[in-house]
């Protein structure tokens, strides 16, 4: 597997960092992440891993139907769902921040990304 | 909820702080927001500048976020300029707000802002991502420290590590700049205390943030400006006789004028004292000028510890010992 060259313009930021580079970006491509939660930190996460590349989302059917087409416009190759199995999942609360969504988006990118899980 | 309809942020850059920056504080109910760029949105933003889309490719950040941050938040005010922010421009950019963020990638624009908001009396919250690592800081001017305090100026071209250059991880500038909006709101609220002074760093590999208290920095530049600036004079420059001038050289430059810290010359003006030293070191203007004889950008010329640029420039009159101080830009990104 290679990064297409317009994938390699999309993401030319994470694959500069050593810790990343195309390798852990194709892990992105590669996984899949259940967002759970309807509120603005839930949105927020899904903002950050529809960016990021992160191949499958699955999220709640309201958010969905709010922001499907914002998702697919930033992010044409990530498949969003609202049901099915992901290796990955995320919980947040309705009273949680957005500064939190970011934050849980982070840990999923550092998990497959760096560290090097499916 | 605080009512913030009538709170006016200003923020500086729509790149990857600008977007969590922007929606964060609208979403917060913060009434007005000026925002300033000048970039246009490249399919390799997209990577972590989560206000746009393919459908954006080409056009103006801030013509972009214009429309995205309208349709969600149709009581938002917003005042977009086109333009990149510099010391022509800060003063009347930062012109009757109550915080500006700092959300550039540029090292120079973000001691710019810090300086311009120090002297002009706004609070500020610089910031600044790269890689897996972020800063930000909270400034309240004339009390504490201030991000001058703590680098003494931006980087020296070459030194500095961008995005463009180093990478960052997508949800990094997220994080980085919601913690910005947080700053910015704690400086607004009941308790602004509590959101400056230190600054916080965070490492996004471990996940873990760090606040570490900065000492306010007995001859900042900046900070002095706000001291001086109510009863600040120009030196008459009427006087026939040269005067003596004293220039403080940066380790970075010593080497073109054999080593020495301090070099004394004589001149009335700036221009004139670059020049003398330029006629005992040739060659060392053009570290510190360009081919069209102005300042370059990533160097600050400080006379008696106001910056240049604020005053004529490198017509700035100088007194009898005046002090000229050559400060080359520090890192950021
Ligand atoms: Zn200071």
């Amino acid at each position: 597997m290679k990064l297409s060259s317009d994938q390699a313009t999309r993401y030319a930021r994470h694959v500069l960092l050593d810790e990343v580079g195309a390798r852990g970006q194709l892990r992105l491509l590669g996984t899949s992440v259940e967002v759970r939660g309807e509120g603005a930190a839930a949105e927020e996460a899904v903002r950050y891993l529809v960016a990021a590349g992160v191949g499958e989302i699955v999220v709640g059917a309201d958010l969905r139907q709010l922001y499907s087409e914002t998702w697919a416009d930033l992010n044409p190759e990530v498949r969003v769902k609202s049901g099915g199995e992901c290796r990955h999942r995320l919980e947040l609360g309705p009273s949680d921040s957005r500064l939190q969504g970011a934050q849980a988006a982070l840990k999923v990118l550092v998990a497959v990304g760096v560290k090097g899980e499916a | 909820m605080t009512d913030r309809s009538h709170t006016r942020a200003l923020v500086v850059g729509a790149g990857g702080l600008g977007c969590p920056v922007l929606l964060g504080l609208a979403e917060a109910g913060v009434g007005r927001i000026r925002l300033v760029d000048d970039d246009r949105v490249e399919l390799s933003n997209l990577q972590r500048q989560v206000l746009y889309g393919v459908s954006d490719v080409g056009r103006l950040k801030v013509e972009a976020s214009r429309d995205r941050l309208e349709r969600r938040f149709p009581d938002l005010s917003l005042e977009v300029e086109a333009t990149r922010l510099d010391a022509t421009n800060v003063s009347r950019v930062l012109d009757g707000v109550d915080v500006v963020i700092d959300a550039t990638d540029d090292p120079q624009a973000r001691f710019t802002i810090n300086d311009q908001a120090v002297a002009q009396g706004v609070p500020a919250v610089l910031g600044g991502v790269i890689r897996f690592e972020g800063v930000i800081m909270g400034v309240q001017p004339g009390k504490g420290p201030c991000f001058r305090c703590l680098f003494e100026g931006p980087p020296e071209p070459g030194e500095v590590m961008t995005c463009a250059g180093a990478g960052v991880l997508g949800a990094m500038a997220g994080l980085v700049g919601h913690l910005q909006v947080q700053r910015a709101l704690g400086l607004l609220g009941d308790r602004p205390d509590e959101a400056a002074g230190y600054i916080t760093t965070v490492d996004g590999l471990r996940g873990t943030t760090r606040d570490v208290p900065v000492p306010a920095r007995e001859g900042c530049t900046a900070c002095a400006q706000r001291t001086a600036s109510s009863f600040h004079f120009m030196t008459p420059s009427t006087q026939e006789n040269s005067m003596s001038v004293a220039i403080k050289i940066p380790t970075s430059l010593r080497r073109f004028v054999g080593g020495n810290d301090q070099i004394e010359v004589a001149g009335q003006n700036v221009r004139e004292a670059l020049d003398g030293l330029e006629a005992a070191h040739p060659g060392i203007k053009a570290k510190i000028c360009d081919a069209q004889g102005n300042l370059r950008r990533f160097i600050n010329v400080y006379a008696d510890q106001e910056d240049i640029r604020f005053l004529d420039n490198l017509e700035t009159p100088l007194g009898e010992g005046a002090e000229l101080q050559i400060v080359p830009a520090i890192a950021g990104g």
